[in-house]
């Protein structure tokens, strides 16, 4: 060992007694936040961050998968699509008369939907699809497929989207500060007056993307397939964007009875960050989001997942290279285990040092990637840990998964180094950090624990509680949720006869 | 637990009743209708990197920024893709990776892995085609650490044996993979059509990484990563006159040489239009249609930017509006017209549909392309596409980081200082007929690629009814 390498060891040392002694508090979110509840229930958080006169908005609601009623899969989702389709006054001139059209079109759906359950002849079938087709061509044209998307892009929006889980629904974008009106305005009339016009058309777009995301691609078809069998009760093993048959029955009506059943402005957190000026600012967000009615309090009711008593296995073909995914049930924040598990989680999947990295894909070669979770599906609920393998080479996927069981134990058997644990919590205060960084990130975290963790000034304690777990407790963790009569394990493999079989 | 869920299942059903008698509402009369809303500009402080050249050429830039104990840098070298020989595709790549992830200067990886993440801090280094770009990212206790860890790994790499073999394994699987993910596949097959032979559209194969050794990497490492031909941008929480310093007693000292370039083909913007199929198992079709385009510098691009933007690339565009919204066709679909500096860029649609609509989604992509080529534009497509543009200056400000590293950028590929103003200039002067004669002039349906991934016992039309049809036999 040379001078300049053991100086270096020399700071490391240092640096280990120096962030070890930092207390985690010291960085607080420097930003200035200011949160208001409006009578209705709406809840405000704004963070002011400096840079360029831009804010971005995160409109969270705590409706998501989840809530879904039993044979309405996805319709969270679907829901989430049909508010970009404008409402009472943005979309049409005439709402009155688009509204006896769509009307009459919901009857010809109807008929026609009755008519291919009931197996009428085909004759009569295509008859009635055809009157079903005029009908929607009739409202269409009263009507703008995409009333919004113009409006916002025009003045300077960015990445206007909506993203639906298990847990809840969000709608984001970053607009030039000075819009707040402009946003105000469209997102408080879609909570109250939303029309959801051209719905038919849109089912079939929900079916493309099923497609797209769920069947024509590997990843996402095993992912359903493991998580239906992980939860045989709790709604997390539902698909998140519904069956096809589902998709298919959609009914308009049904969709607006979820909406009107759940967001409204008190199940809705907004979070506000950047250029703010909250004082202000409030009085425009009064002025719109304070004009609309509350709705119901309405909680759906999510059956317990029971415990799992022995271990679950499922393959599925595919036209594809093998992976993996081994999934163990584990609670979820606030309960102090879920962050112990996160440790566990960063321990085995998160870096190169981490030791399934090391075992799987640096050491014996068997996998091009691993990575580990805490997240799936959801945090709402009890969720999984859960390990993603993609096997390398003509290794297949039952050889890597001893492999990663044989880690697990080593888990139970010795404690974690010292480096090891301080490693991970050095990470996660650093992770912690650059979240602030991140409007999108800051905005999503905020509204996540405003909704589900009893408050966003909880999301602060999180170093904290990462930085108390001993070793002891990872130990104890292992034993306890990481067993084999826990586990499920979803193979993805080859059909039978393709290219690659010999 | 249960008893709080049970009391919420118990209350809400009295909400429930109590809120059913509410019927739909409408928007209040004396909201403004959005359309109508109007907003003054937003004012931006323009925010500016210090730019410093060290004597060995190599170019830093430095903003300040003490919001949060983070500093991060990203360097560009002019080490990318296209320098790799065709039958060594792939060096760039894995030379870029061994940089950080083969040894360096007698300190194992496993050491520089554990020496990095203890301090929660990241140096990654991968190949783009025109571009090798480096980063680190660190708090800012560990900022001299780091970025002596950082010149290291640009400077002195082992490029262990063992190391290159594990990342050979690792392109190879991804190479095996190429037809497992469809969209990919598409991608994939469309480039290297549309680059037709150009070192922009080579891609690895087993056989060109099977190729490289150990000599290769040393010597494309040798050869073109240089000072002079490196530019970095560092932002965060640190003094800018201690990082010049520090930077100076680490980079400071690489020692340039002459580079002597490969000769590069032209690139040729004029392939022929044809069909290509690709048939896959699978129930949508994955349609990419288009052609080479232009250089983002040359004055046919502001107005063709606008054209693509109405056309599939704007929020609120023709494609989308079509396909999507009135006819359920395609969750994904719209154009792009990617941004050309050194090659010229590629105009494309891309639509994603199940197979038994492919005929007709390719109709009407054709017909909407022929459409902005024969009509004028409305003037509100225009005037909304143009204040989206003008409105959306504001986000060039909106991190240090962005600002640092553009105009890294804008040095590197030696873009005129004002061509952002200057592309603004243009786009405010255009009318409905500058788009239609661009459009006109460089959409050409006579060059047009259509490349097809699916299932040809599903399609509605036979492929060979939009030109001459090319089966792809896939081999990696």
């Amino acid at each position: 060992m040379n001078y300049s390498r053991y100086f270096k060891k020399v700071i490391l040392l240092i640096l280990i007694l120096v962030l070890a002694s930092i207390p985690v508090r010291s960085i607080e979110l420097r930003e200035q936040v200011s949160t208001f509840t409006l009578d209705n229930g709406f809840r405000v958080i704004m963070v002011e961050k400096q840079g360029a006169p831009v804010i971005h908005f995160r409109l969270m609601f705590d409706v998501g998968g989840v809530d879904e009623p039993e044979g309405l899969g996805g319709i969270a989702h679907m829901v989430e699509h049909m508010a970009f389709k404008g409402t009472t006054s943005v979309g049409t001139d005439n709402f009155k008369r688009e509204q006896e059209l769509l009307e009459k079109m919901d009857q010809a759906a109807e008929d026609y939907f009755s008519a291919r359950e009931e197996d009428m002849d085909d004759e009569e079938v295509t008859e009635l699809k055809e009157e079903f087709t005029a009908a929607q061509k009739k409202a269409q044209q009263l009507a703008d497929p995409n009333p919004l998307k113009g409006i916002f892009d025009k003045h300077g929006a960015e990445g206007y989207n909506a993203a639906t889980g298990y847990d809840h629904t969000s709608y984001f974008l970053s607009l030039p500060a000075n819009r707040l009106e402009l946003f105000s305005r469209i997102k408080a009339d879609v909570i109250e007056n939303a029309v959801f016009r051209y719905f038919y058309e849109e089912v079939d777009v929900v079916k493309e993307e099923r497609v797209q995301r769920n069947e024509d691609e590997p990843t996402g078809f095993l992912r359903e397939n493991f998580l239906q069998e992980a939860f045989v009760r709790h709604f997390y093993g539902r698909p998140l964007i519904g069956s096809m048959e589902e998709i298919d029955n959609y009914r308009r009506q049904e969709a607006l009875d979820f909406w009107n059943d759940h967001y409204h402005p008190n199940r809705a957190v907004l979070v506000m960050v950047g250029d703010v000026s909250p004082q202000e600012d409030i009085k425009i967000i009064e002025d719109y989001f304070g004009e609309i009615s509350a709705g119901p309090e309405k909680k759906t009711y999510v059956p317990f997942e029971p415990l799992q008593m022995e271990e679950r296995r499922t393959r599925v073909t595919f036209d594809a290279e093998p992976q993996m995914f081994i999934g163990y049930h584990i609670p979820t924040y606030p309960d102090q285990d879920a962050y112990v598990m996160d440790v566990v989680s960063s321990v085995l999947g998160t870096g190169r040092t981490s030791r399934l990295y090391r075992r799987l894909v640096i050491e014996e070669e068997v996998a091009a990637n691993v990575s580990t979770s805490t997240g799936i599906p959801g945090y709402r609920y009890p969720n999984l840990f859960t390990v993603h393998v993609v096997t390398k080479g003509d290794h297949n996927p039952e050889e890597v998964e001893e492999l990663v069981y044989e880690e697990i134990e080593k888990l139970k058997e010795e404690k974690i180094s010292e480096w090891e644990l301080q490693k991970v919590k050095n990470q996660v205060r650093a992770n912690y950090i650059r979240e602030l960084d991140s409007s999108s990130g800051l905005a999503y975290q905020m509204a996540f624990y405003e909704h589900f963790l009893d408050g966003w000034e909880n999301m602060k304690e999180y170093p904290d509680k990462i930085i108390s777990v001993t070793k002891e407790q990872i130990q104890q963790i292992a034993d306890e949720y990481l067993l084999e009569n826990n586990r499920t394990v979803a193979i993805l493999e080859k059909e039978e006869g393709g290219s690659n079989d010999e | 637990m249960m008893n709080n869920k049970k009391s919420v299942i118990i209350l809400s059903i009295f909400f429930i009743i109590l809120f059913s008698a509410i019927s739909a509402a409408q928007t209040p009369e004396e909201w403004p209708h959005p359309e109508d809303m109007e907003f003054d500009d937003v004012e931006v402080t323009l925010r500016e990197a210090d730019k410093h050249e060290l004597e060995n050429g190599l170019t830093v830039y430095l903003i300040e920024d003490r919001e949060l104990p983070l500093v991060r840098g990203e360097a560009i070298i002019d080490a990318g893709n296209i320098y790799s020989p065709r039958e060594k595709t792939g060096l760039a790549e894995i030379t870029a990776n061994l940089l950080r992830t083969g040894g360096t200067a007698g300190q194992p990886p496993e050491e520089i892995d554990k020496e990095l993440e203890y301090l929660a801090a990241a140096v990654e280094f991968g190949a783009q085609d025109t571009m090798v770009t480096g980063s680190f990212s660190s708090l800012s206790d560990n900022k001299e650490e780091v970025i002596e860890l950082f010149n290291d790994i640009l400077r002195k790499p082992d490029f262990l044996p063992e190391k290159i073999e594990l990342r050979r394994g690792i392109m190879e699987e991804s190479i095996q993979r190429r037809a497992d993910h469809p969209v990919q596949l598409a991608v994939y097959e469309f480039i290297k059509k549309m680059a037709a032979d150009h070192p922009v559209g080579w891609f690895p194969t087993m056989e060109s990484v099977n190729n490289i050794e150990r000599e290769d990497i040393i010597n494309f490492h040798e050869r073109y990563y240089q000072p002079h031909k490196t530019s970095l941008a560092i932002t965060g929480d640190f003094d800018a006159d201690k990082m010049l310093h520090l930077l100076e007693e680490t980079l400071g000292t690489w020692e340039p040489d002459e580079v002597e370039y490969p000769e590069l083909p032209e690139f040729d913007p004029h392939p022929e239009a044809k069909v290509y199929h690709v048939q896959q198992p699978i129930q949508q079709s994955i349609i990419f249609i288009g052609h080479p385009s232009v250089k983002f510098d040359s004055t046919a691009f502001p107005p063709l930017n606008i054209a693509n933007r109405i056309l599939g690339g704007g929020d609120d565009n023709r494609l989308f509006r079509e396909l999507r919204s009135k006819r359920g066709l395609a969750y994904a679909v719209g154009s792009q017209l990617t941004q050309g500096f050194e090659f010229p860029g590629y105009f494309y649609a891309y639509i994603m549909t199940g197979a038994e609509n492919t005929g007709q989604v390719i109709e009407l992509t054709l017909s909407e392309i022929e459409k902005i080529r024969q009509k004028e534009v409305t003037e509100q497509e225009l005037t909304e596409n143009r204040q989206a543009i003008l409105n959306r200056a504001v986000y060039r400000y909106t991190s240090a980081e962005e600002i640092a590293f553009r105009q890294a950028l804008v040095d590197f590929l030696d873009l005129d200082q004002d061509y952002y103003e200057k592309y603004i200039e243009q786009i405010q002067e255009l009318d409905t007929q500058d788009i239609k004669n661009i459009a006109q002039k460089k959409l050409s349906p006579e060059q047009l690629i259509i490349m097809v991934v699916g299932d040809q016992n599903r399609f509605d039309k036979e492929l060979n009814n939009f030109g001459e049809v090319e089966n792809i036999e896939l081999e990696f």
